[in-house]
């Protein structure tokens, strides 16, 4: 199979219709719902997705192998979404005077995590994805969003108490 | 508290692995969008390509004009056909460049950077001379260098295909060795003297006496 979508992946770099659109079937669930969990709707979330692939397939030369290609899409991905929210959405961000670790226990519950970021505020949906999805630090965190260290780590706390709150409502 | 901070990790890990199972079909139409954006950037390079294409074309074009310009001049530059009045004044540097002297007494003199041949017309039959001559289309004023010794003068430039004159003369030379003690003449027709020649926009001869 890696050896397949190795050669799929040569010959879309040589712009090869079929091979672009094989890629795209096998990565668009995924990437559509990366991109879902940012934007938390089905039709932007789409928006993103085609211009992501159209990005990708017009600079795959860029992308050194298919092994790559997945989290260079995802990249992309991702980028676009922010780009799209701070174009289309105002994101407040509300800073917690207490910006200590939020360590308070999370009920171990069986969660849909699509509707959670239906509902999960965009400013703490931002962090908590680059967080805890994308592994990212606070002082990345802070230079993507354009915000201080001290608000990520706030969002990222806030956005913890949020979660906890919305299990505990979905448990009742 | 150790018990708590497990049991978080463990909901976060949850969700993490949840998170990187998530695939939502898309729409049936989202391939197509791709597609057709796809296409128009394709459409948008094509004619890109031409433009480039037909640059590059006149940037050849105008290189070759030039190149072939400056052959000629270059030509031109090195090989001179002088007047038996010109020959005495060819100084040492001269000789060892490229020189066709062309003599009113029909002596030839082919000097190039090696080597120096002279072919005296009382060795070679003067019609044979003529006749190879006048295979070159340029030096074809040599017929009227006896009668009209400043039309010769005159001939400044010569083109590449006079070099091939030299080749000839040492070919007739040659042939000339090998058959010393046969004696021939061959009349070629009289070939009509061209008014004007002009090559890649070079007047290279011209009839003034019209």
């Amino acid at each position: 199979m890696k050896h397949e979508l190795a050669h799929i992946f040569t010959e879309a770099k040589r712009q090869d219709r079929k091979s672009q659109k094989y890629l795209y079937e096998y990565f668009s669930g995924k990437m559509l719902g990366i991109a879902y969990s940012y934007v938390g709707n089905q039709s932007d979330a789409e928006d993103i997705v085609i211009n992501a692939f159209y990005k990708a397939f017009v600079k795959i030369e860029d992308c050194q192998s298919v092994e790559h290609f997945q989290f260079w899409l995802r990249k992309i991905v991702i980028n676009d979404a922010i780009s799209f929210i701070r174009r289309k959405k105002n994101i407040v961000y509300m800073e917690l005077e207490d910006a200590e670790n939020y360590e308070e226990e999370l009920e171990e519950v069986e969660i849909d995590i699509e509707k959670i970021f239906e509902a999960m505020p965009l400013g703490y949906k931002l962090v908590f994805n680059l967080a805890i999805f994308e592994n990212k630090k606070h002082s990345e965190i802070a230079e993507i969003l354009n915000i201080t260290e001290g608000t990520s780590k706030s969002q990222l706390n806030k956005a913890k108490k949020w979660l906890k709150e919305y299990i505990r409502q979905k448990q009742q | 508290m150790a018990e708590r901070i497990h049991k978080t990790k463990t909901t976060m890990k949850k969700l993490k692995d949840q998170y990187e199972k998530i695939s939502i079909k898309p729409n049936e139409k989202t391939w197509e969008k791709i597609e057709s954006k796809l296409d128009k950037k394709l459409s948008k390079i094509i004619p890109l390509f031409w433009k480039y294409a037909a640059a590059v074309l006149v940037v050849i074009s105008l290189s070759v004009l030039w190149l072939n310009d400056d052959k000629a001049d270059s030509i031109a530059e090195h090989w001179v056909i002088k007047s038996e009045s010109e020959v005495g004044k060819i100084s040492p540097k001269e000789m060892n460049s490229n020189v066709v002297k062309i003599e009113q007494k029909e002596k030839i003199i082919v000097s190039t950077k090696h080597k120096e041949m002279s072919i005296e017309q009382k060795e070679l039959p003067p019609a044979v001379l003529k006749g190879e001559t006048l295979i070159n289309p340029v030096p074809e004023p040599i017929g009227k260098i006896k009668d009209s010794p400043k039309i010769a003068k005159k001939v400044e430039y010569t083109t590449a295909e006079d070099l091939l004159f030299g080749v000839e003369a040492q070919r007739i030379q040659t042939e000339q060795e090998k058959s010393k003690n046969r004696v021939g003449k061959i009349d070629f027709p009289k070939i009509v003297e061209p008014q004007r020649i002009e090559i890649l926009g070079i007047k290279v001869y011209e009839n003034s006496e019209e």
